[in-house]
């Protein structure tokens, strides 16, 4: 048991924090930024890490906000998954992060961290996936800026290297007005990473959203599989066949399961989530 | 802005008592508490990965897996090992349901009983199942676990 040969810097501000990334990489240091560490810990004891110096964001106020704010509910990027359960501002979000790793595990996980884990789960995005409004507000060079999540997902979140999360957003309208549903499918424990995570969203003009975990190695939500779930006129299961057969990516293999089982698991649970919410309205 | 370096002395509040110890910056709870300086071993290093549990700590009454922070995150807060259980009535829970056969999980799973057993308003059979997940014990004694657990966690059944 040897302490990681890590350095550590805990900012107070935001402008102190993007100016250390900067001055750290000028001194040839690999600055990485540090949420709840359970990520980087585990790189990090395991040598796999591209970082000698990480910067805590936990000092820094504005990544701590927890609120409704106007129109929009603001997460702060360092809020733990407990913390987003307790309050349950987003009822779709809690229900996503609550089935992320354990409860002690997610007294540690903050919401930027799993948005910005180099895993391939993320699985706290899924819900921003199925939302129209959500938005990034980001630390840059420049000052604080917004970002529409649309524009700077694919595949990942894809910030310029420096730039941090300060907080995300969605409408608060658009976040009450969607009836949701999340399932985690696991191989065998509870407590495990995804064979697929799930959420969809039925959207108040009766479409169907849905984005995936777990499925290939980022998540994702795809127009075409949108359309497919929407058309009512077919039964669930129906659906749910015809939109396993048009993702857009191939299911994985890996030690969670087989591609086939990933197919037969996403269909099943698909059929019941879409006849679970059709039922709710 | 906190900044680390080299070794540093930092201090803390370690089972009701201030401490100052010396820490290197990439140091994990776990690492400084069961080091020389402090020598409180109850903590248990298991898989060093967040999946077992033996390393559960509490810091300001919340049960943490000690391999999982950074000690300089942990300044000036308050934490709790099993040391700084005195008498505390998880501890006779785990006794009365023989809830421990070699022990090596015993004092994660006591840290998480006893943060459950402060909050019994809030106590129910599904919270007690759902924080005690984050715990595995390789002997395999759950049921007793949960009946040591749920007598203080929600007492009222
Ligand atoms: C026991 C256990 C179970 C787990 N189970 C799951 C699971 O079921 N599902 C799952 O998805 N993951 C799971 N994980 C993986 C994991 O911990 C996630 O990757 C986690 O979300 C990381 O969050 P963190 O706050 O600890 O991040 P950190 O380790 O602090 O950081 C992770 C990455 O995010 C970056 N980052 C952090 N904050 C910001 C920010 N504000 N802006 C920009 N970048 C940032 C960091 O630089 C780093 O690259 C599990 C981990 C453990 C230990
Ligand atoms: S040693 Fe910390 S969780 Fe296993
Ligand atoms: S009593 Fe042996 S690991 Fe739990």
């Amino acid at each position: 048991m040897m302490p990681n040969p890590l350095h550590y810097y805990r900012p107070d501000t935001i402008t102190e924090a993007r100016d250390l990334f900067e001055q750290l990489q000028r001194a040839n240091q690999r600055p990485t930024y540090y949420g709840g560490g359970t990520e980087i810990l585990t790189r990090s004891r395991l040598n796999d890490g591209d970082f000698d110096a990480v910067i805590d964001l936990k000092g820094i106020p504005e990544l701590h906000v927890h609120e409704q704010d106007g129109s929009r509910l603001r997460f702060g990027s360092v809020l733990r998954l407990t913390e987003l359960a307790d309050r349950d501002l987003w009822p779709f979000l809690t229900a996503t992060v609550d089935r992320i790793a354990d409860h002690t595990t997610r007294g540690q996980i903050t919401l930027g961290g799993n948005l910005f884990s180099t895993l391939p789960y993320k699985e706290a995005l899924l819900p921003f996936l199925v939302s129209d409004s959500a938005d990034l507000t980001v630390a840059t060079p420049d000052g604080v800026k917004q970002r529409r999540l649309a524009d700077v997902f694919d595949e990942e979140l894809r910030l310029d290297p420096g730039d941090f999360l300060i907080s995300v957003t969605v409408d608060g309208q658009e976040a009450k007005a969607l009836a949701f549903k999340s399932f985690k499918m696991t191989r065998q424990d509870w407590i495990d990473y995804p064979l697929v995570t799930i959420g969809t969203a039925r959207r108040e003009d009766g479409s169907i959203r849905a984005a995936f975990s777990g499925w290939s190695s980022f998540p994702f939500t795809s127009s075409r599989v949108n359309k497919i779930l929407s058309n009512t006129q077919k039964p669930p299961e129906e659906r749910a066949r015809e939109a396993v057969a048009a993702m857009p990516f191939h299911a994985v293999d890996d030690i969670h399961g087989s591609s086939e089982y990933r197919q037969f698991v996403t269909q099943y649970t698909l059929a019941r989530m879409l006849k679970e919410l059709e039922a709710q309205s | 802005m906190k900044s680390l370096t080299r070794p540093e002395q930092i201090s803390f509040n370690v089972n009701g008592e201030p401490r100052d110890v010396v820490i290197y910056p990439g140091e994990t709870l776990l690492y400084t508490l069961r080091g020389d300086a402090l020598g409180l071993t109850g903590a248990k290093p298991g898989c060093e990965n967040g999946d077992c549990g033996a390393c559960t700590v509490l810091v300001n009454e919340i049960p943490v897996k000690s391999c999982m922070v950074l000690t300089p995150e942990v300044e000036d807060q308050a934490i709790t090992t099993v040391e700084g259980l005195q008498n505390a009535p998880i501890q006779q829970a785990f006794l009365d349901h023989n809830a421990f056969q070699c022990g090596y999980c015993t004092s994660g799973f006591l840290m998480v009983g006893h943060a459950l057993s402060q909050d019994v308003d809030n106590g129910s059979p599904e919270r007690t199942v759902e924080w005690l997940r984050s715990n595995i014990c390789r002997c395999t004694g759950y049921q007793e676990i949960y009946d040591a657990v749920s007598s203080v966690a929600h007492p009222n059944g």
